[in-house]
């Protein structure tokens, strides 16, 4: 084989790797956003701090939200042991145990409401936070991404 | 790099005066090995021409098309190629990822696309509120136990902390328990 062919596969290969390391969560969302049963959201950075300038937060957490870089969200309205319902979660929890797995931070259960948090350290130092909820009527995926601290999420939630 | 490969390097941008070409040949042919083998082919070749009934172009084809397959500059050149395309590959996947982080916020309910941030925000907000629900009311039960470490403590090491008055009695209280 040519110099140049084994060139351009090692290229290649270097690309498609960069590009699947921040592709498993998206590939998710890019599933699931234009389904009719989902609703989905999505945030980037400039818009988020548009949010928080006009939005009511104390200082502390637009200071939080001002290092978020983007924010995804899908909700389901169906109940949980539905059959799309368990497709979703069966893809998210594949997602979060891919290459770079997630570790749990908390987790509860309220009401019929179950509840996971979830962070991964990525390049630059920033953070993915997923939070994965599931109850009888409703059921979310969000996705954070920035530099978020397990403290300032601890302070997000307590607010 | 070498005095010749400047000259060849010259030769080759059709850069090289008349002077500069005879000195090139002149170095090529008094080098020994087979250093340069196929560029010695050409200008023998070019000498040759003159002698006999070869059309000139069919003679110039024949070394040129080796010339581009074997030679260390056709070489460097085809590398040259092989690192822009990486270059390229890596400029347009970057683009890409860049283009795919675009200043927007939206919603998709029922499959149709909502380019409003603030129904956007208020979707997110309302989600991230239902999902921290149990989480919230846990910690908010927690809440009792941030007094509970105070409370543990037994009260002469407690005292010590609010009143220095307390302190001799404390030490007298320690000493006694000692």
């Amino acid at each position: 084989m040519g110099n140049k062919k084994k060139l351009i596969i090692v290229s290649i290969f270097l690309v498609s790797n960069f590009l699947l390391y921040a592709q498993t969560l998206s590939a998710v969302f890019d599933k699931y956003s234009e389904k009719k049963e989902f609703r989905y959201v999505s945030i980037s950075k400039d818009m988020i701090n548009l949010a928080s300038l006009f939005g009511k937060e104390d200082a502390g957490n637009s200071q939080m939200l001002s290092r978020i870089d983007g924010m995804k969200v899908l909700t389901l309205k169906a109940p949980r042991k539905s059959p799309t319902a368990h497709g979703f979660f069966v893809d998210i929890e594949k997602a979060i145990t891919s290459e770079n797995p997630f570790e749990t931070l908390m987790e509860a259960r309220d009401n019929g409401v179950f509840t996971r948090v979830l962070n991964r350290q990525t390049k630059n130092n920033k953070t993915d936070v997923v939070i994965v909820s599931k109850s009888d009527s409703v059921q979310h995926f969000i996705w954070l991404n920035g530099t978020i601290s397990a403290q300032e999420l601890q302070n997000m939630i307590k607010k | 790099m070498k005095e010749i490969d400047v000259l060849l390097e010259k030769y080759e941008n059709c850069e090289l005066s008349l002077q500069e070409e005879a000195d090139l040949k002149r170095r090529l042919l008094e080098l020994s090995g087979n250093e340069y083998t196929l560029y010695k082919q050409l200008f023998n070749a070019y000498a040759e021409l003159n002698k006999s009934d070869v059309p000139a172009a069919h003679v110039h084809n024949n070394i040129v098309s080796k010339l581009r397959v074997h030679t260390p500059i056709s070489k460097r050149r085809i590398f040259q190629y092989a690192y822009l395309s990486v270059a390229a590959s890596i400029v347009l996947a970057v683009g890409f990822f860049g283009l795919t982080q675009q200043k927007e916020a939206f919603v998709i309910e029922q499959g149709v696309r909502y380019d409003d941030m603030e129904k956007a925000v208020g979707c997110a907000d309302e989600a991230i509120t239902e999902a921290i629900a149990p989480l919230r009311s846990s910690m908010q039960s927690l809440q009792p136990i941030k007094g509970l470490e105070g409370s543990l403590k037994p009260s002469y090491v407690a005292t010590t902390i609010k009143d220095s008055s307390y302190k001799v009695r404390d030490d007298s209280m320690l000493k006694s328990r000692n």
